[in-house]
């Protein structure tokens, strides 16, 4: 089944106490595109959950780099309706900050944007923010994210929405 | 019949209730964590099925720790599954030695 769950869920990425571990050594293909442990926060923090409209969340993965040097650039792109105070306060404070994500597809498989050393950062809106132009216009937000990796692990992890203690 | 069906469900939803008694929510302020067995479950909640509970507890849930009551209750459940696990181990390699 394609496309990603109606919510995905971010944190700042200093806020991160711990990232899951990228394996070390993989026995098999399987544990070698899978992260252990836990993502969580530092005390007082948490991971936050936005809501999207179906069908337009994407997570998509571009190879890039020469013959020998290939890596990834992950792509988020969601649109969210609407243009309420939380999504403003949202966009005021993501898009210079760096973010960790975890996306869940439509099979149950998470994905982390972001590591201990490299964020997932807002990228635009491809499909604009704002009201649109006529009263049956789409009024809302277009976000992408973007998150440059050697590999693609998925996350077997749970996610704290609570402040960690 | 039907008294006997509406008793089972009031113990079950009894025990449901008192799964702050077996387990400690930990490390977090009580509340949602998306959990990787069964989607988001709200541990502020007093009524959460202590079979979740018990099933997120032995799978290595990092915010659950059992409490004196909870290992007097479940104790024989828990050492069964230590066992198991413990039988499923690899027997150790004997070599023969010659002479």
């Amino acid at each position: 089944m394609g496309g990603i769950a109606q919510k995905v869920y971010f944190g700042y990425h200093a806020d991160v106490a711990t990232f899951p571990s990228k394996p070390i050594a993989p026995l098999t293909l399987e544990t070698s595109s899978t992260l252990t442990g836990e993502l969580t926060m530092k005390a007082g923090k948490r991971m936050f959950e936005m809501y999207l409209t179906d069908d337009t969340g994407e997570f998509k993965i571009e190879p890039v780099g020469e013959v020998d040097g290939k890596s990834f650039v992950t792509h988020l792109t969601l649109f969210h309706p609407g243009l309420q105070s939380k999504i403003r306060g949202f966009i005021n404070a993501a898009k210079n900050q760096n973010l960790v994500f975890v996306v869940i597809d439509n099979d149950g498989q998470k994905y982390v944007m972001g590591d201990e050393l490299r964020p997932a950062v807002y990228a635009g809106s491809p499909d604009g923010l704002g009201t649109g132009k006529d009263v049956a216009a789409r009024k809302g937000m277009s976000f992408e994210f973007t998150y440059k990796t050697s590999n693609i692990y998925a996350y077997t992890g749970n996610i704290p929405l609570t402040e960690a203690i | 019949m039907l008294t006997q069906g509406i008793s089972l469900l009031l113990k079950q939803s009894d025990i449901n209730a008192m799964w702050k008694q077996y387990f400690k929510f930990v490390k977090l302020k009580p509340g949602k964590v998306v959990t990787s067995q069964f989607g988001e479950i709200d541990f502020s909640a007093d009524n959460i099925g202590i079979e979740i509970i018990k099933s997120l507890y032995e799978n290595g849930f990092p915010y659950l720790e059992i409490t004196k009551a909870g290992k007097d209750e479940f104790d024989g459940v828990i050492s069964e599954m230590e066992i198991n696990e413990m039988n499923r181990k690899p027997n150790r390699l004997k070599t023969k030695i010659n002479i």
